[in-house]
């Protein structure tokens, strides 16, 4: 065992986690589907409308969904963290999961990018009309990453290692 | 019959065959409709309940033809599940309360479609969008409980002891 896991399974979550794995784990799997649903029907359908589907809302008040999306995120990261400190190994060195963190990590980029080099444009269309270029291929990439992320944690459990310590 | 099911080409192949597309791709393209059907639903019920209230009611009818492609991966995904696992989800009762609510849900959506999102501002609208969020957490909660509270796998096994 490596001595970041060490330290993960001396945490009192790794105990608790451990302990109330019976109610804790489909809890946690039910909110983290949740989280999952709330972020992609706000940040995936905000795409969706940039990239030029239901033009008729304008982006700027579809953005004030956009919370609700993140607060889905960080239910997911809460419940994520849960599921990584009860078996740290089986997310660890499993290749879906770095697969996964490799498209949260794009989603997180591009969207910064998306603030600084997008939003300025974005928030002063009305309704109807149709998003710069720029704009377009920066939520295409939120969207397809958003999408690698789910993909990936689906498949999660069938690329598990085949040892538990 | 159900055994019948679980015998036959297409049930074995989702189940055995070794391919990412078969039982694999088909809880990916499952999860991927619930993502955007339960989320999309959620959204608007939000919209009625007050937040985001800059979008016009009636715009949200634009929505609509992804909601029901969203529906239609969900139902596909979901009959080739039950085709590959008969047993295991028509003997569990909360198999039966996930689809009566998916039938009330879906149902409910095309009531929020004609009367709240064209008849802007009927007083019905949040009572009614409280109950669709309610049953998404439900038809969620219950979807991923299935892989908890099944008590026979095939018709040819027996009982899963839990």
């Amino acid at each position: 065992m490596e001595p970041w896991e060490v330290w993960v399974r001396a945490t009192t979550l790794a105990a608790f986690v451990r302990d109330n794995g019976v109610w804790l784990w489909p809890l946690c799997e039910t909110l983290h589907f949740i989280g999952l649903s709330l972020l992609i029907g706000t940040v995936g359908f905000f795409d969706l409308r940039v990239l030029g589907a239901a033009r008729q809302i304008a982006p700027v008040h579809l953005h004030r969904l956009i919370p609700w999306g993140i607060g889905g995120y960080l239910l997911n990261l809460t419940t994520g963290t849960i599921f990584f400190f009860g078996y740290p190994e089986q997310y660890a060195y499993n290749r879906a999961f770095h697969f996964k963190l490799a498209f949260m990590s794009i989603a997180a980029l591009n969207a910064a990018l998306f603030y600084t080099a997008a939003f300025r444009e974005v928030r002063t269309l009305g309704a109807g009309d149709p998003a710069p270029l720029r704009a377009q291929v920066i939520t295409g990439i939120s969207l397809l990453s958003w999408l690698g992320v789910l993909t990936c944690g689906r498949l999660l459990t069938f690329y598990r290692p085949p040892f538990f310590h | 019959m159900f055994a019948y099911v679980e015998a036959s080409a297409l049930s074995t192949w989702i189940r055995e065959a070794d391919t990412v597309f078969a039982f694999q791709g088909i809880l990916v393209a499952h999860a991927l409709g619930m993502g955007f059907l339960a989320g999309g639903n959620a959204a608007i019920d939000l919209r009625i309940l007050g937040v985001a209230r800059g979008i016009p009611l009636p715009s949200l009818e634009r929505w609509f033809p992804v909601l029901w492609i969203s529906f239609v991966l969900s139902a596909v995904s979901g009959v080739l599940l039950l085709i590959a696992y008969p047993t295991k989800a028509l003997t569990n009762p909360l198999f039966h309360v996930k689809i009566v609510c998916i039938a009330l849900a879906v149902w409910l959506m095309q009531v929020i479609r004609k009367v709240v999102l064209r008849g802007s501002g009927s007083p019905k609208g949040v009572r009614l969008a409280a109950v669709s969020l309610l049953l998404w957490i439900a038809i969620i909660g219950a979807g991923r409980l299935l892989a908890y509270t099944y008590t026979r796998l095939f018709a040819e096994s027996p009982p899963v002891g839990f």
